[in-house]
Order: structure tokens, then C-alpha cells, then sequence
């Protein structure tokens, strides 16, 4: 296993990803396992909604952000790669600037139709009870402070912020990428000690209100970004990617029952004594700001699993069945805002007029559904252009002028 | 979540409640709904975890001084008065379970206040008062506010070695369940630490957020009502029924005590 594992890892940082032949064929396990990640943010971001039982984060350390940002590296890096190789570091830099911009500009938007919620809610709901509570509302009556912080991505109200995590992983990229084609060891030694770093010191970007930090540590998630990075370099190389080796496999399935039952101890009071104090003294807590190792391990046990047993050509991925989910993550970017805003107003629903679970069950199908609705639009408006747009490349005239 | 693992302790009590209700006491007629009312899922309703000083000043008959320390629902904001707040019908609920014990309680809750503020004030104001018991409720100010989890954490857990090195037991009690305010408040990743501290330190924890969050699934509390008294006959019967509850879990847990001695 050991000799497998270091030609494995001999192998993705000496490889040259411009011998590489792509195979042209979008690998639909990033889309499939995107548009999955984006059903279960959506699900998990309502509350009090019992359908979020399905979402993997019942069920073991690591969640949906995990995936999300995992795939997010390794499409990046197939995405940004290619251009750096072909046309250079700063056409790869724009255009990864220029995404980091849509990101940035999705964020704002969601931003403020957060804040017309809160506003919403403030002026309707003033039960004393709960005015501690609505002191999140008190950011909001000084914009000049609010806005401000916002705009810097320092103000992150709660559920707003993967994106501005996922901005400021890409703003650093160019230079990732750039040194991932030439040293990709270094990059991951570096990259795993300021993750070691982190977890020694604990330091983070500043947030607001001052003196505390992002919820998503960066300096703590950059490690799972930069592997998906680094695996999306050697992308659709013939050899796969990864060894697969039984013994692995075993200790990766037998982490992953591990964190299972770790989980369902939270649930499920009988099963409290699966974790005695030795072992929760041990365990706990198990960071989300800074990535804890345990969620690391166990995300990284889930895509080794899940590589595993998926193929890249695996059959379901083209079921019709599997369209929706591939779909959505291939719009991810307003599929995952519209996920977010469509969490807010369903979670508003079940609180407001109906919490039954009929009714939980009606606005987790609904959401999902208007999630693939948009997903389906953006595929057609894009085909539909590119169409036009090769129409026009095909034809002697020129364009007419607007 | 099922109805049959309620905790509904004895029915059969009409005969009773007619007479309280023809006597025309209110306070006595929820007292006799408490049971159906402030029903919850068995598991949460009580403790197998000791509260040593509590039963100890039990049995030398002497007064149990309890503190209460937290922050806007402990000082009693929602309750119609001090005296319908949790904290002051604590001691109603207690006098009713433990006829021969006397209880005397400090409520030192400030609206707003950090775990970390709250920790500061153990070693002054928190000891002046000697409690055998301290009930210490946190985690929404911090959530609010956005405070660092790790540290969050590890105030709890000094805090907790800090009470119990004034002779104190205690009784952890996490955020409410606020339903308009949970998209924009997210007090979980709080609530979770809280449960890893009590688990390290085997402290009791009062679950409040899953109770109120049963209370509003079955229908018994309706926070989405705009008028005024309707809110605020909630709000008191949600001090009440944590005043109950909190009472039934400090039996348990001085009964459970008790099972201890009897073993040893």
C-alpha cells in the first residue's frame, strides 16, 4: 500500500499535465456530485425542516461545504489550467478574477435580499422574548458600519458565507495555479503547513464585529481547495488519479462507520455511551471554522469511497434520473444563490403558514424543483447562444451593428 | 418524533383541576396542565448525572441557594412579570416537588452578556451568593455577536471547574428556539459545544432548545401571533413550563443521586 501510495503521489507531482490528452468528455461526477452539494446546502440551510435528514451531514463529521469546495479546486484547476498552459498566467488571472467577481457580485445580491428579510422580520415580529435574539438586527440599523463591512466580506450574517470563503480561495489562485504547474509538491507542503499552522495558532481573517473571525477559517479550508486542485491537474490522465488499493479502501470505509456512529450518538440518546467522556475528550470539539482534521479526513474518506465505486463512465451519472442533479451543478454558481434564497423564503413558509410535515416535505420538493427549472433555463439560454454564435462565425456577413 | 415517548407522568386529574379552576386559581390550574402542557420527548426530561451539593444541603435540611446566571430570557425578558419569569417560578416548582426544602435563589442574569463575561463574575458576585446550585445560561449573546467557538468552549469549561471549585453544582442551559431569527442567527454550532463541554466535564445540561422547539412542533406555543396578549400568554407559559421542567430535572438528578448512595 505504502509503494502504491508514493507512486501515486510520485506520480501527481511529476506529471506534465500538457501530455495529458483530454478526453473532451465533461467528467459528469464533478456536475453530478456539485448539483448533490447545492440540493443539500439548500436543504440543510432550512432549519426546521426534517427532509435535511438525508443530507450526508447527519451522518458523519463533514458536510456539503466540504464537497462544494473540494469540487470547486479541482474544477478550477481543470478550468484555469488549461488557459495558464496554453495562453498564459495573465489571461488565467483575468479570468479567474473575473469570476471572483460574479462570486462577488452573487454575494452582495444575497446580501441584500438577507437583509430585506431581517428588515422584514424586525418591523413584524417584536416578542420581548426573544429580543436578545433580535439584536442580529441591531448590525443592521447602522448601514454605514453594516454595508461597509459587508462590502469588505468582513460582515458575513449567518448562512452567507461559503461564498465569500469561495472568493477569497480564488482571489489567491493565480498564484496557486501558477505554482502548482511548476511545483506541485511545495505547494502542498506549504498549503498543509499553514493548515498545521492554523491549527496550532488559531489565526484567522478578521470579521466584524471586531475582534472575531470568519466562520470558515480560509487559512484552514485553503487545504481541501488546494487537493482539489491538485487532483484536478493530473485530470483525465489515462492511469486513474488515484491507487486503488483494498487496504485504503478498508480504512477509509472503516473511518467513515467510525464517524457514523459518532454521529448518530448525537441523535439518538441510547447511543451516548458509543462515545464515552475518554473518547469525547479526545474527539470534541470538532471545528468547523478551522476544518477540524477529523471533518478532513472524513470528507477525504467520502471522495476516496466515493471514487471508488463511481467510474467516470459509470452508467447512472447518464440516467435520465440523474439529469436534475447534473444540471444543477453545472450552473452552480446561480444555482447555489437561488438555493440560498429559496432556503430563506421556504424556511419563512414552514414558520409563517405551515409547519406540518406535508408541508416540509412540499417546500423541500419545490425549491429542488425550481433549482432544476433554473438550471435547465441557463442551459438553454447558453446552448441557444453559442448556437447564434457559431451561426454567425459560419456566415460571410458581417455582424449587423447595434 | 413520536407522541408515545412523551413523558406524561399520571392522568386522571380532571376531578382536581375542576375543583383549582372553581377555586379560581389560575396559577394552580396551569400548574395542573404543566404535566400534558410541558410534556418532552422522555430522553431530555431528566438526568442520571448527580447534583451532589444540592442533595447534600437536602438532607442536612438546610436552605439550597441557587444562582441563576445568564442573559436576556434568565433576567426574564418575554414573562409579564419578574415573578412569572422562569427563574423566580423555579422555586415555586421546586417547594411543590421537595415539600421539606427551603430554596433560596440569586438571579445574577444580565441582558446581553458574553459566557465570558458571565465567567468573570463567578469568583465575585457568583461566590458572594454560596450557591449549592448554579444554573448558567448561555450562547445566544455569543452567537449574536459571533464569538470564536474554540474560545466559547473553552470558557465553558473553565467556567464549569470555576463553579465547582465554590462547592457548586451545575446545570448548563443552551439557547432558546427562536424560529424568526434562525435564518439569520444560527445558534447550533454554540449549542454544540455546549454539549461537548457538559460531555467533558459530565455537567448537566438543560436542553432548552429542543424543548421549546417540541412545545412549537406539537402545537402547544405559537410564536407566529402578532397580537400582543396572545404573545405574552405565551411567553409565560414558556417560563413556566421551563421553570417545571427544570424543577423535574433537578429531581431526577437528586434522585439518581440518591440511587448512587444506596449502591455504594
Amino acid at each position: 500500500m505504502v509503494r502504491r501510495a508514493a507512486r501515486f503521489l510520485k506520480r501527481l507531482f511529476t506529471v506534465d499535465p500538457a501530455e495529458l490528452v483530454p478526453s473532451g468528455q465533461r467528467d459528469l461526477r464533478l456536475d453530478f456530485f456539485r448539483g448533490l452539494a447545492l440540493w443539500f446546502i439548500f436543504l440543510d440551510h432550512i432549519p426546521s425542516n426534517l427532509v435535511n435528514w438525508v443530507t450526508v451531514r447527519n451522518y458523519g463529521f463533514s458536510d456539503a461545504t466540504e464537497i462544494f469546495i473540494f469540487i470547486s479546486g479541482y474544477s478550477a484547476s481543470i478550468a484555469y489550467g488549461g488557459t495558464m498552459r496554453r495562453r498564459g498566467f495573465w489571461l488565467a488571472t483575468a479570468r479567474i478574477l473575473r469570476r471572483c467577481w460574479q462570486l462577488y457580485v452573487a454575494h452582495i445580491f444575497l446580501f441584500v435580499i438577507f437583509t430585506a428579510q431581517i428588515a422584514y422580520v424586525a418591523a413584524r415580529f417584536n416578542n420581548p422574548m426573544f429580543s436578545e435574539e433580535m439584536q442580529i438586527v441591531d448590525f443592521f440599523n447602522d448601514p454605514s458600519a453594516t454595508l461597509v463591512q459587508a462590502l469588505l466580506l468582513k460582515f458575513r450574517p449567518a448562512n452567507l458565507d461559503i461564498l465569500p470563503l469561495y472568493i477569497v480561495l480564488l482571489l489567491v489562485f493565480p498564484l496557486v495555479l501558477w505554482a502548482l504547474e511548476r511545483r506541485p509538491a511545495w505547494v502542498l507542503a506549504a498549503s498543509a503547513f499553514l493548515y498545521g499552522v492554523v491549527l496550532a495558532t488559531h489565526i484567522n481573517l478578521p470579521g466584524y464585529p471586531p475582534g472575531e473571525g470568519w466562520f470558515f477559517n480560509p487559512f484552514a479550508w485553503q487545504i481541501l481547495f488546494v487537493i482539489g486542485a491538485l487532483l484536478g491537474r493530473v485530470h483525465g490522465s489515462a492511469e486513474p488519479a488515484l491507487p486503488r488499493d483494498r487496504v485504503l479502501l478498508g480504512t477509509a470505509l472503516a473511518y467513515l462507520l467510525f464517524a457514523f456512529l459518532v454521529a448518530m450518538s448525537w441523535h439518538i440518546p441510547e447511543l451516548a455511551p458509543i462515545v464515552p467522556q475518554w473518547l469525547g475528550n479526545l474527539i470534541y470539539p470538532i471545528s468547523k471554522t478551522d476544518l477540524d482534521p477529523l471533518r478532513l479526513i472524513h470528507f477525504l474518506s467520502l471522495a476516496y469511497v466515493t471514487m471508488w465505486l463511481v467510474a467516470e463512465d459509470a452508467p447512472f451519472l447518464k440516467w435520465r434520473v440523474s439529469r436534475p442533479l447534473v444540471r444543477c451543478g453545472q450552473q452552480s454558481l446561480y444555482v447555489f444563490c437561488a438555493g440560498i434564497v429559496l432556503s430563506f423564503s421556504g424556511h419563512f413558509f414552514l414558520i409563517e403558514v405551515d409547519d406540518s410535515f406535508v408541508a416540509q416535505l412540499a417546500v423541500s420538493v419545490a425549491g429542488i424543483a425550481l433549482m432544476v427549472a433554473l438550471a435547465y433555463l441557463l442551459g438553454w439560454y447558453r446552448r441557444a447562444e453559442r448556437a447564434e454564435g457559431v451561426e454567425h462565425k459560419g456566415s460571410p456577413r458581417p455582424l449587423p451593428r447595434a | 418524533m413520536t407522541r408515545n415517548r412523551r413523558a406524561r407522568p399520571g392522568h386522571g386529574l380532571g376531578l382536581a383541576a375542576a375543583l383549582f379552576l372553581v377555586l379560581g386559581g389560575t396559577a394552580a390550574a396551569e400548574a395542573l396542565d404543566q404535566e400534558t402542557t410541558c410534556a418532552v420527548p422522555e430522553e431530555i426530561a431528566s438526568t442520571k448525572l448527580p447534583l451532589p451539593h444540592v442533595t447534600a444541603k437536602l438532607k442536612a435540611r438546610e436552605a439550597v441557594r441557587i444562582v441563576v446566571i445568564g442573559s436576556g430570557s434568565s433576567s426574564g425578558l418575554g414573562a409579564s412579570s419578574l415573578a412569572e419569569a422562569y427563574p423566580a417560578r423555579l422555586t415555586r416548582e421546586l417547594g411543590k416537588l421537595f415539600p421539606d426544602g427551603k430554596f433560596e435563589l440569586t438571579n445574577l442574569s444580565k441582558r446581553g452578556q458574553l459566557a465570558s463575561e458571565m465567567e468573570a463574575r463567578f469568583a465575585s458576585e457568583v461566590a458572594a451568593a454560596h450557591p449549592a446550585l448554579v444554573i448558567w445560561q448561555s450562547g445566544t449573546a455569543d452567537a449574536v455577536k459571533g464569538v470564536d467557538l474554540a474560545s466559547f468552549g473553552e470558557v465553558l469549561e473553565t467556567g464549569i471547574d470555576k463553579l465547582r471549585a465554590l462547592d457548586a453544582d451545575v446545570i448548563l442551559m443552551n439557547s432558546q428556539y427562536s424560529p424568526h431569527t434562525l435564518t439569520a442567527l444560527d445558534t447550533e454550532p454554540y449549542r454544540d459545544y455546549m454539549r461537548w463541554a457538559i460531555l467533558s466535564r459530565s455537567a448537566i445540561l438543560f436542553h432548552r432548545y429542543t424543548m421549546m422547539k417540541y412545545w412549537v412542533e406539537e402545537g402547544v406555543i405559537d410564536f407566529s401571533s402578532p397580537s400582543k396578549a396572545e404573545q405574552t400568554r405565551n411567553d409565560d407559559l414558556v417560563h413556566g413550563c421551563i421553570a417545571y421542567r427544570l424543577a423535574l430535572l433537578i429531581e431526577s438528578a437528586v434522585k439518581s443521586g440518591a440511587e448512587g448512595d444506596a449502591k455504594e
